[in-house]
């Protein structure tokens, strides 16, 4: 009787393990870097569970995990009903839309279409080529730029003022490299001038070099979706792009381990002061400190806008619009679009975008003009807004073409700057392979 | 359930047990399905299924020119190769030289012992993630001793290909060396005193002792050990993602993280499953062999 | 003479040098790790050898869970827990049967179900990782800690399997025919001669698919999604992702996760060799 009893409890320890909770609605979302912006959503997501009585799970992953749950989960038939992560936009929606994986979003955003601003709501707009229509096949919900941030502390340490900061392209990045650098390793720092991502393993780098290209002048692929690498104008540009961005890495200005830097290692290397300068496509770095040190917050990190282009002009700023993705064979599309419609109404999707301390900008003209981000006495919040209103903006390459997203996922651009500052391959070279290999996957 | 299901086999087959035409299966036989069959369903289940489904993703021959136009390829065949090479050579050898030492008498030498082991007994993953932090070249302890006493900066562990796969190797062989000392230890504990004694009367030295007495005997384990990690080593998938995650630049991949890379990063499980059996002419052939051996050992 | 007593020293000498290289080689790794837990959380950058101030606050906010990623500490590490036992108990129900089967019953196709289990348990785990993942969609267990407890339960079992099996001539076999002349049945034979004879070796491999479970990260992270089912080590995975960094608290964690089996091991340390010198490798 004995043991009876203590296999029936064995058998009830694993009856529990094998509750797969049926939750109503699946989430797998990408973590904020801090724990206001996961509460945020989770919020929201209460709210739905209280107004329709139904039961929704979160999972929240970093960003290249999520990536990789999902990209498989969806292969195995399996995805989850509503995803966000960084990369989607840029390496796997316009490829999904035309595969026709995702679910048709119109009716969740067609009725409040006059709310979004017309770019990121052009973005979503893709073509399905099953049905060689177009429609929203994703939702748009924030946007982002990469911005520039130093440590001005660090700056005065090395005896420099902010004044004596360059506003063009080469002399910008030249002086924290050839003066700031050695002005503080003479004092006995271990400190590197600019962190330079390059790692595959991490989707900034591709938001950095492409913001340099565009710098640049280099138009990888025109407004026709037609790839222009191989045009000696383009390809000149593209160079130049490629040696000013391999430039601190090559002179060991760069810390050595940004070349396998993964997400977060850029923030966690400056935050941490192991580099002066660091480029980020959020403000998740300065606002990591708001709470904790809200002085240095203020008073030590600048964000700054991009140094001027060699011609002279205001470097573009690039814009990818995030999107939240449902796809085909999620097995609760209604009830992810239910849960979308209360998401984007401004009154949660306003707080909630609030309550990540403004890391990135809203999409809605409506909470654009919010005094949080027209009137606010935030440094870094307020050059953000300014990036997105007095530059150009320009979008990326994806937006012409839909297969250059698979230049993405390769990370074709981090490979060649691999090539030059790991192989020591000429520019040239380099830029021979990226060519051979992007007309390959954009088939021209 | 089971219990009524056995008494029902049991008296099935004791009445054509009694019976007089020769049954197909005999009595224990029967017993011995019965008894087989979680092992048999779990098999069938969870590896022959899995087995079968990845030669049929491998049928798909897109993916071999997909995986051997990737620049990346010949370096990670390359890797694995030293991997292997030097990792597994090196861990053999490290393991046979410190069994000598391990075998000696003495209380310090069995607390030193029982230390010795904690590599293996401790999860990768806190393990592996210390010496990731420790490696670090910004902020490790090493590169910040080094510093700090010399005033230069440590090289890049981690982040250059060709520290990076040292360091690489080196976690490889600070776990597995406990685990493969040990198996040697307990062989050369198993050799007769007395054939260490005849050769010390034959004027045998060290040495000698270790060439003529301790090798032989051990020489069968050594290997079968050998061959026995070459194909776990083929497995290692988190000596190097915990430590290195294959960077910079995929420069430190083996053909383990390369495989499930495509796979669960590009969603391209053909070309992963087509990546992992480039293993498969060093790895089928070990597989037999070492079948062989430890079936012949067992019966002997 | 002099010299007779000079060299004995030396080789005392030597032998000192050796030990201390062992021990620092083993043991710095594991030490960084102590000496991280102890470190105050700001101050992990620093690179020391010992921290100014050493401080026990770590292990305060990891065991009342006082940290955004840790809010599950208790709940993950139940995981880890139930995922090991779990798939001890059924690596228990098949390999001890398989073996009993195999080394007792003798079946003709006892060698063919030997060599199978053989094989399995050479094959890499990792090797087979991309279609176990798609045959646990295909039995629709992705997500679910019974995909990750079946997952190891297979790689274990052949282990198991393959040592009880050598182990299992240790039990005399006049025994069985003094049962059986008894009449008693196989299943009796089995549950009350086979089981309790073979009480050391079943803590060994006990013990060994306790350690495999515990180690296991990669199909925990591929199997396992939700926060409050995956195992601690995945959500170790993901301290990588964290911007504030907290590695003092991933190595509280770590050393926390990384007791277990280390005490598992010290207590099962005799099986556990026996069951190795014995199974994995028999001369």
């Amino acid at each position: 009787m004995r043991r009876f009893r203590a296999w029936l409890a064995v058998a009830a320890l694993v009856a529990t393990t094998s509750a797969v909770a049926a939750a109503d609605l699946t989430i797998w979302w990408t973590k904020g870097t801090n724990p206001q912006e996961d509460d945020a959503l989770k919020g929201v997501v209460a709210l739905w569970e209280k107004q329709t009585g139904k039961t929704a799970e979160v999972s929240f992953y970093t960003t290249g995990d999520t990536e990789a749950k999902v990209v498989t989960a969806l292969k195995a038939g399996s995805p989850p009903d509503l995803t966000f992560d960084f990369g989607y936009d840029l390496a796997y929606t316009p490829t999904w839309a035309y595969d026709g994986l995702l679910a048709d979003m119109s009716d969740v955003l067609e009725p409040i279409a006059d709310q979004f601003q017309k770019g990121p709501l052009q973005s979503a707009y893709l073509l399905n080529g099953k049905t060689n229509k177009r429609a929203y096949y994703a939702v748009p919900w924030v946007q982002m730029t990469p911005h520039v941030h130093y440590w001005k502390d660090l700056l005065e340490k090395a005896g420099y003022t902010e004044a004596d900061v360059p506003k063009q392209w080469q002399p910008f990045f030249d002086f924290w490299c050839e003066k700031v650098q050695p002005a503080l390793r003479a004092k006995g720092d271990r400190i590197y001038g600019v962190g330079q991502g390059s790692s595959t393993s991490s989707n900034d780098p591709f938001f950095n070099i492409h913001l340099a290209l565009n710098a640049f002048g280099a138009q990888v692929v025109n407004p026709d979706g037609q790839l222009q690498i191989s045009d000696p104008e383009v390809r000149k540009r593209v160079i130049a792009a490629l040696d000013s961005y391999a430039k601190p890495i090559l002179s060991k200005c760069s810390p050595p381990d940004a070349v396998n830097w993964n997400g977060v290692d850029d923030n966690v290397s400056f935050l941490n002061k192991k580099n002066v300068v660091v480029m980020n496509p959020t403000l998740s770095i300065p606002l990591s400190l708001q709470a904790k040190s809200p002085d240095v917050y203020r008073n030590e990190i600048r964000t700054v806008p991009w140094p001027d282009g060699p011609d002279g002009k205001p470097t573009p700023a690039m814009i990818s619009v995030k999107q939240v993705l449902v796809f085909r064979d999620s097995p609760h599309i209604d009830n992810a679009k239910s849960f979308l419609k209360l998401l984007l109404q401004p009154e949660n999707i306003g707080p909630m975008l609030k309550a990540t301390g403004g890391r990135w900008m809203p999409v809605m003209p409506k909470l654009i003009e919010d005094p949080f981000y027209t009137q606010t006495d935030d440094p870094h919040r307020a050059a953000m807004v300014r990036q997105f209103t007095q530059v150009q903006n320009v979008p990326y390459p994806q937006a012409y073409n839909r297969l250059y997203a698979k230049v993405m996922q390769e990370q074709l651009w981090q490979k060649a700057i691999g090539r030059i500052v790991i192989d020591g391959w000429t520019t040239d070279k380099a830029v021979d392979e990226l060519s051979e290999r992007m007309k390959v996957l954009l088939g021209s | 359930m089971t219990l009524s299901g056995a008494a029902l086999l049991q008296a099935n087959s004791s009445r054509k047990w009694l019976g007089s035409g020769r049954p197909l299966l005999s009595f224990k036989e029967k017993w011995a399905l019965f008894f087989l069959m979680p092992f048999a369903t779990m098999f069938v289940a969870f590896v022959s299924y899995p087995i079968l489904y990845a030669l049929f993703l491998a049928t798909d021959r897109s993916a071999y020119t997909r995986v051997i136009a990737d620049p990346i390829y010949a370096r990670t065949l390359w890797n694995t190769f030293l991997f292997i090479v030097i990792g597994v050579m090196l861990k053999m050898l490290l393991a046979l030289g410190l069994s000598s030492f391990f075998v000696l008498p003495g209380r310090a030498i069995r607390i030193i012992a029982a230390l010795f082991i904690l590599p293996w007994a401790v999860p990768h993953i806190p393990s592996i993630l210390s010496i990731r932090w420790m490696l670090n070249s910004e902020w490790g302890m090493i590169n910040n001793l080094l510093f700090q006493m010399f005033g230069i900066d440590g090289p890049a562990w981690l982040t250059n290909p060709s520290f990076g796969m040292a360091s690489i190797i080196t976690v490889h062989i600070w776990k597995y060396l406990p685990f493969w000392t040990m198996i040697l230890v307990a062989a050369r504990l198993g050799i007769p005193k007395e054939l260490y004694e005849s050769a010390r009367i034959d004027g045998a030295g060290s040495m000698q002792q270790f060439r003529y007495v301790t090798f032989p005997a051990i020489a069968n384990v050594f290997l079968t050990s050998t061959m026995l990690t070459t194909i776990w080593s083929l497995g290692d998938f988190n000596s190097i993602y915990l430590l290195t995650g294959g960077g910079p630049m995929e420069r430190t991949n083996t053909l383990a993280t390369m495989g499930i890379r495509y796979a669960f990063r590009h969603a391209d499980f053909q070309a992963g499953i087509v990546t992992l059996m480039s293993a498969l002419p060093i790895l089928v052939p070990l597989v037999i062999v070492l079948t062989r051996r430890l079936r012949r050992n067992a019966d002997a | 003479m002099q010299e007779l007593a000079f060299r004995p020293l030396l080789r005392q000498a030597a032998l000192i040098v050796l030990g201390a290289l062992i021990l620092l080689w083993t043991l710095l790794p594991l030490y960084h790790m102590l000496i991280l837990s102890l470190t105050p959380v700001g101050e992990g950058f620093a690179g020391k050898l010992w921290p100014d101030a050493p401080t026990l606050d770590n292990y305060r906010i990891v065991l009342t869970q006082d940290n955004y990623y840790l809010s599950r500490f208790w709940l993950q590490l139940g995981n880890s827990v139930l995922v090991a036992f779990t798939s001890c108990v059924i690596v228990f129900a098949c390999s001890l049967t398989a073996s009993f089967a195999i080394t007792r019953l003798r079946p003709r196709f006892a060698g063919f179900a030997s060599h199978l289990a053989l094989v399995t348990y050479l094959v890499p785990a990792t090797f087979l990782a991309i279609p176990f993942y798609q045959v646990m969609g295909s039995y629709g267990l992705l997500g679910s800690r019974w995909a990750l407890i079946i997952t190891i339960a297979t790689f274990a079992t052949p282990y198991a399997i393959w040592v009880l099996q050598q182990n299992a001539g240790s039990v005399p076999r006049e025994l069985d025919e003094a049962a059986e002349i008894d009449g008693a049945s196989p299943w009796q034979i089995f549950r009350l001669v086979y089981l309790p004879l073979m009480v050391p070796t079943i803590v060994a491999v006990g013990a060994f698919a306790v350690m495999l479970s515990w180690n296991e990260y990669l199909y925990a992270f591929l199997l396992l999604s939700d926060e409050d089912r995956i195992t601690l080590p995945v959500m170790l995975g993901q301290f990588l992702s964290d911007d504030s960094a907290p590695w003092p608290l991933l190595m509280v964690s770590g050393v926390l996760y990384s007791l277990p089996p280390a005490i598992l091991y010290f207590l099962a340390r005799r099986y556990m060799a026996a069951g190795l010198a014995a199974g994995s490798v028999k001369g």
